[in-house]
């Protein structure tokens, strides 16, 4: 519409501050943000600890007296329930973490992320980092009740237990994350949970030990998070669990590629348009 | 003056057959604050998205020009020199203004050391130091848009962006949003491009350019629109304004256009005394025919109606496309 003639001589000038840190900037700000929303709403994830440990309690004082591993007359309900149930606080945080993607978007607070100077990697780093912290948070708090589920807590390996429950963490928040960027609404995205996620972690030998072969067995080797859960019993009883579906090296390989695959793919993912934004 | 953004012969369609923008040309200089004025749907706001690099033109360029540089929207040096304010306030209503700040600057990549002070600078100029720590949400609408600001300016950026900023804002939120604008023009060299439909904001711009079905359709100051607009103009309010209009030209030889339901707009020629043809027009209608009529100054509403035949409070179909 008018003619002004620009100054865009090429330069090799850096427009860019020297201080400025983007990439961290963003998933550090996005990380604070997620443990401010800790801080400010500290009931709404306790509740994500209590609920599963109250359903451990339940259903390991109900199922005592017909649950029973073949071979491992030694084993209750609680206690085998409890890697399980350490998995299933992961996976809620991470879903109802990453819901809040779904939120942003619609209440605008996403916009600002996506015209910001970091790239869609360091967001979706920023939000893996933020839920993780969460979870470790939900972690210390649950991990004490091992004892209360038989576990000796001089006796558990603490470096694979935490290795591996950050590295499932990270999986499924990355896999979480994917949905939910994808998702045009909470209550779709609530759905894709329902129908994918939870019976996910239904068959991964968290509520019931699978068998080695036939239909489930086939389900537990491909069911992703079977490996959080080995990982979590080897983690709990020393290193190595015969209550385990696989071994710790398949499980911590398999466990470790998978958060590599699922962080991939959510920054992959993040390069599409969310909802109505690009 | 050298310019900092320049859009050329962009065209941007949501879905194929369904252009929104059509060949928009504008270039917008340092330190100049300009208004894009359209109405709902007329390709203002994707213009802004454009330029925040939140979507790719499908044809034409946009660059801007930071310290010697031609960059494109989504390059990272180029988002580092600029804020954008969205329609809607893009702040976490959970968390605190001072929460909000402080992640701002943490997303725009400032060093943590001098996150502090330019949280406490924001608040202070905003107006919202004593409610820094109440949770937003609690927030009135004018104070979210002042954050929202100061979000903005967080990373001390060399232009904005704003969308619509002011929509939802009774008048006096309206005169403060405005004042703390101004009082950020008298302090820094800030470049503000503003995405609007109300004319009282185009007002206070130095330029404005007004959009019409995704094309620029004028060009000039608001000084120099209204100029150009003439004399003072009769308002009529009446049930039939298309009959209104066809009465007042044919009989009295006014330009006059509808403006919306029940409202007729005749210009009054130059050299003619307003007054009197207020009176004119009173007599050439049966007692009770006409509503109410007022003699006015023309605002730059009038002078997109007359450019366009539309009006700015008008939702255009195209937007749901």
């Amino acid at each position: 519409m008018i003619s002004v003639s620009s100054d865009a001589a090429p330069a090799a000038v850096p427009v860019l501050d020297a201080t400025r840190r983007p990439e961290l900037g963003l998933i550090i700000g996005l990380a604070r943000r997620d443990l401010m929303r800790l801080r400010r709403d500290t009931a709404r994830w306790l509740g994500l600890v209590l609920q599963p440990l109250l359903l451990w309690a339940l259903l390991g004082s109900g199922l005592a007296a017909v649950f029973a591993v073949p071979g491992r007359p030694d084993v209750d309900y609680h206690h085998y329930f409890f890697p399980g149930l350490v998995v299933m606080i992961g996976l809620f945080t991470a879903i109802f973490a990453t819901m809040a993607v779904i939120e942003d978007r619609d209440h605008g607070f996403l916009q600002q992320v996506l015209v910001a100077p970091g790239s869609r990697t360091s967001m979706v780093l920023g939000k893996v980092l933020g839920v993780l912290l969460i979870a470790l948070v939900q972690f210390v708090l649950v991990a004490p009740a091992a004892t209360l589920a038989g576990y000796d807590l001089g006796a558990i390996a603490w470096g694979p237990l935490v290795v591996g429950y950050v590295l499932g963490v990270v999986a499924l928040t990355g896999l979480s994350f994917s949905l939910a960027w994808v998702s045009r609404t909470a209550s779709g995205y609530h759905a894709i949970m329902g129908i994918l996620l939870v019976p996910l972690w239904l068959v991964s030998g968290a509520v019931f030990p699978l068998p080695g072969h036939g239909f489930l067995g086939v389900i537990g080797y491909a069911d992703p998070m079977t490996y959080m859960v080995d990982a979590m019993r080897h983690g709990f009883d020393g290193g190595s669990a015969s209550l385990a579906f696989t071994t710790p090296v398949v499980s911590f390989t398999a466990l470790a590629g998978l958060a590599v695959f699922a962080v991939l793919l959510a920054a992959f993912v993040a390069r599409r348009p969310v909802g109505g934004l690009a | 003056m050298s310019l900092v953004l320049e859009m050329r012969d962009v065209a941007f369609a949501w879905k194929k057959g369904h252009g929104v923008l059509k060949g928009l040309s504008v270039a917008v200089k340092r330190g100049e604050h300009l208004a894009l004025l359209g109405p709902n749907g007329s390709g203002k706001s994707t213009a802004l998205s454009l330029c925040a690099g939140l979507y790719r033109p499908d044809t034409g360029s946009i660059n801007w020009y930071f310290n010697g540089l031609a960059l494109a929207p989504n390059d990272a040096r180029a988002r580092a020199q600029f804020g954008v304010v969205f329609q809607h306030p893009s702040l976490d209503k959970q968390l605190s203004g001072r929460d909000n700040l402080i992640l701002a600057g943490h997303i725009a990549g400032m060093a943590r050391s001098g996150i502090n002070a330019r949280v406490a600078e924001q608040l202070a100029a905003s107006g919202l130091a004593a409610r820094a720590d109440d949770r937003v949400k609690t927030y009135s609408g004018g104070m979210r848009r002042r954050l929202d600001l100061a979000r903005a300016m967080m990373s001390e950026p060399q232009a904005l962006l704003l969308d619509e900023p002011t929509v939802g804002l009774d008048a006096e939120a309206f005169d403060r949003f405005w004042q703390h604008l101004g009082a950020l023009r008298s302090s820094t060299d800030l470049t503000l491009i503003v995405a609007t439909h109300r004319p009282e904001e185009a007002a206070r711009c130095d330029r404005l350019v007004m959009i019409d079905q995704g094309r620029a359709v004028h060009d000039g100051t608001p000084e120099a629109t209204l100029r150009a607009l003439g004399q003072d103009l009769l308002a009529l309010r009446a049930e039939e304004p298309e009959e209104i209009a066809g009465l007042v030209t044919a009989r009295l030889g006014l330009v006059a256009r509808v403006n919306g339901p029940g409202e007729t707009i005749c210009e009054v020629p130059s050299g003619e005394d307003g007054a009197r043809l207020l009176v004119k027009v009173v007599e050439l209608f049966p007692s009770g025919r006409l509503q109410a009529i007022e003699l006015r100054r023309p605002t730059l509403g009038d002078a997109f109606l007359k450019l366009t035949g539309a009006q700015l409070g008008q939702d255009v179909a195209q937007e749901a496309a």
